[in-house]
């Protein structure tokens, strides 16, 4: 029985009640969602090990989404879509797709599609793990909860997502843009005055001591590093 | 909306202040505060009109990111010849402009008046040490005012967002 995440997101009501069924069946934990937005808020709140998407929607595309989404995660996405063309199908990969399946399709088909996608991407290869110590800065990333000797501090959704790319790379000089397109999105990449507030902040929230730093540490010129010390324990 | 129009006057002359103009409470919205500081302010300081409203845009979209509250001031500089309640514009007509203002951005926001006889110094009072500000206005290669005033307020030891007018 397998127990991979997988987010389905179709505007068809009927279309997510047929996929959450067949997957649910199948030993999969279902998620949905209408749109894009919804489905970028789904991906930013919680974490997936696959993504169902659905080309033609209200609002943010499929494409778009699968754009921003592929900006900011390795997760599978695997595109359905009633176009047929060439030209769709390789927009759709180009975008930053795994895979296109075409609509009408059948059952077996896709869920051979599911299992092959998540054979090339072991479950949460890329993500942090579920629970990071730094000395008395306890960061359980599942729960999104941090606490700090035990008293719980509250983090916004943006210093969480921050928070967790730093996890996702410990130990690793991530320059400026790179931050800022990760967390902000692709259209970010200039605004460092940004990154410095929001990591004064963090520091103020997760740092013994906030004027000396020992876990998140400028990097000179380059950017920023999670500094994991040794002996402390990443699970 | 609250509009409180007394001056609070300092006794050494240097500033005072016409406070708050305007203060709304965002609808419903919870603050995110962490439980373990005072609630996050960030502020903008008036210093045109445009570069104000660009200013404001800025900082709207900051405080909501980090779970702060906007705070407005507008240091108005009144020249020694006019007592210090007394500037050559009207309180009232200040206070208007910051209220227009205050009223442009979707969250909680308070706008205050400050009447001084030095900007720089009547800030360096009235902003808590290494607070966030974002000033607006045009980036030039011979400062603008705007520039100079944000320069001088990251040399005092603030976190200064300048919102470049382009």
């Amino acid at each position: 029985m397998t127990s991979a995440r997988i987010l389905v997101v179709d505007d068809e009501p009927q279309i997510r009640r047929v996929m959450r069924a067949t997957l649910v069946a199948k030993g999969y934990m279902v998620s949905t969602a209408r749109n894009g937005e919804e489905a970028l808020d789904q991906v930013r709140e919680e974490r997936f090990d696959l993504i169902l998407l659905d080309i033609n929607m209200p609002g943010i595309g499929g494409l778009e989404a699968c754009r921003i989404i592929r900006s900011r995660s390795d997760i599978p996405i695997v595109i359905l879509s009633i176009r047929n063309a060439e030209k769709e199908k390789v927009e759709a990969l180009d975008a930053g797709a795994d895979d296109y399946v075409t609509k009408p399709f059948s059952m077996p088909e896709l869920l051979a599609r599911i299992r092959a996608a998540l054979r090339r991407a072991p479950l949460m290869s890329s993500g942090p793990a579920d629970l990071l110590n730094l000395g008395p800065t306890e960061i359980n990333f599942i729960a999104r909860r941090v606490t700090v000797a035990g008293a719980e501090v509250r983090l916004t959704p943006k210093e969480f997502d921050l928070l967790r790319y730093f996890a996702s790379n410990p130990d690793v000089a991530i320059p400026h843009t790179k931050l800022l397109q990760v967390v902000w999105g692709p259209d970010y990449g200039e605004e460092v005055e940004y990154l410095r507030v929001f990591i004064n902040q963090l520091r103020k929230k997760i740092e013994p001591d906030p004027s000396h730093p020992a876990y998140l540490l400028t990097e000179p010129w380059v950017g920023y590093r999670l500094n994991v010390p040794k002996g402390l324990t990443k699970s | 909306m609250s509009m409180v129009t007394h001056m609070e006057h300092i006794p050494n002359d240097d500033y005072a202040l016409a406070s708050p103009v305007h203060s709304r409470e965002a609808n419903g919205r919870q603050p995110i505060d962490g439980q373990t500081e005072r609630r996050l302010e960030v502020f903008v300081i008036f210093t045109d009109l445009p570069g104000t409203l660009a200013a404001i845009q800025r900082a709207e979209g900051l405080a909501e990111q980090l779970g702060a509250h906007l705070r407005l001031v507008m240091p108005y500089e009144v020249s020694y010849t006019l007592p210090l309640t007394k500037p050559p514009v009207s309180v009232e007509f200040l206070e208007s402009q910051m209220r227009d203002l205050a009223a442009r951005t979707g969250m909680e926001v308070e706008a205050q008046v400050c009447l001084c006889r030095d900007k720089k110094s009547a800030l360096g009072n009235l902003l808590p040490p290494n607070s966030l500000i974002v000033v607006g206005g045009r980036k030039r290669w011979w400062p603008t005012a705007a520039q100079l005033l944000a320069r001088s307020m990251q040399r005092d030891g603030h976190q200064v967002i300048f919102a470049d007018l382009r």
